[in-house]
């Protein structure tokens, strides 16, 4: 029996502080699940998404609205809100040893519909200096266009490795 | 596969309609996710659901949940309720793909008549034309009635049509 969860790209990147994962949005699916299971980093920051246009170049006006909880070990928990933003920031967060790894799993709907605003769901967990870092996260891109791929970025410093995986939910 | 998605029921609404079922749930599958992306309402109104039994919505006031609302205007909220005689699902919808509802749902021991329903329940919004502010709840509802259910009816509080979206329900093969 076919599944309706279809793996469409799988892109691993080494050493940059950001990268494009292009042409993973179609009119084949209206939502996709976003599975990023592998992250080495040696700073200790927040990474964020940018939405890539019909070109297949990353959409940095602002034009994005994002509020995320988060949810820690080691302090209380606290709530993150803005409007207008240059990306969907914090949308994960990973630490300063190369081990501690990531997990987070993200849906965008609606990426390929010219007439709709492209929406984020996502939750997270990360392990930073200090202890576990899990973050629960809503998005939006306010603007009606195509949108064809994701632009996975550092806050600051680098992804030493990192690997996210596109499916399609069909 | 394990983990696969096994699409069982769709509703792809192009013309308004009052409200939308989707049925099927039985014992193949433990687990069932529904799937929403670009629902919006005929007129700015609030979003429900209700569980179904045999096809038929539960009107009775057997329905407990509790969510964090996410949202860009100010401190989170929680949200919550005890037998009560329907799911509150939003905070408002809108009337076209930019105010539109757009949410992942995860629905538990639907078909064991001996054990209550259980949905999770994680969606996105802009709310609806008049707010037009980015909100979501992240939560869970429970149908406290010990008896077999088979699926989920959608609808709007204040009796606006659905006038777009598209509902899915998967099996999550074991």
């Amino acid at each position: 029996m076919a599944t309706n969860l279809q793996f469409i790209k799988s892109v691993s990147a080494t050493d940059i502080n950001e990268f494009l994962i292009t042409d993973i949005f179609s009119d084949a699916y209206d939502v996709y699940k976003i599975v990023i299971n592998k992250i080495d980093t040696t700073v200790q920051t927040y990474n964020w998404i940018r939405f890539l246009d019909s070109s297949g170049n990353s959409i940095s006006d602002s034009e994005y609205d994002r509020a995320y909880l988060q949810m820690t070990s080691y302090q209380a928990f606290q709530e993150g809100r803005s409007t207008g933003l240059n990306a969907i920031k914090d949308v994960d967060s990973s630490g300063t040893n190369q081990s501690d790894g990531i997990g987070n799993v993200m849906y965008i709907f609606n990426p390929y519909d010219s007439s709709s605003y492209t929406f984020l769901l996502g939750q997270s967990s990360g392990q930073l200096s200090s202890g576990l870092i899990g973050i629960k996260i809503i998005g939006v891109h306010k603007s009606a266009e195509q949108i064809t791929g994701i632009n996975y970025k550092r806050g600051s410093g680098n992804f030493d490795n990192v690997t996210v995986s596109v499916y399609g939910v069909k | 596969m394990a983990g696969s998605l096994i699409k069982i029921d769709e509703e792809i609404v192009s013309s308004a309609v009052a409200s939308v079922t989707l049925t099927g749930i039985d014992s193949t599958y433990d687990v069932y996710m529904v799937k929403l992306n670009n629902v919006f309402a005929s007129a700015d109104d609030d979003f429900k659901i209700r569980i179904t039994k045999s096809g038929t919505p539960q009107t009775d006031s057997n329905y407990d949940r509790a969510s964090k609302d996410l949202k860009t205007s100010g401190t989170f909220g929680n949200t919550a309720g005890t037998n009560q005689d329907l799911i509150d699902f939003s905070a408002g919808i809108g009337t076209s793909g930019t105010n539109s509802h757009n949410a992942i749902i995860y629905c538990f021991n639907f078909a064991n008549s001996s054990e209550f329903s259980f949905i999770t329940n994680e969606n996105v919004t802009m709310r609806n034309d008049a707010t037009d502010e980015l909100f979501g709840f992240q939560g869970g509802a429970v149908h406290t009635v010990a008896s077999a259910s088979d699926g989920l009816h959608f609808f709007n509080g204040s009796g606006n049509n659905i006038a777009g979206g598209t509902f899915k329900l998967y099996g999550l093969v074991k």
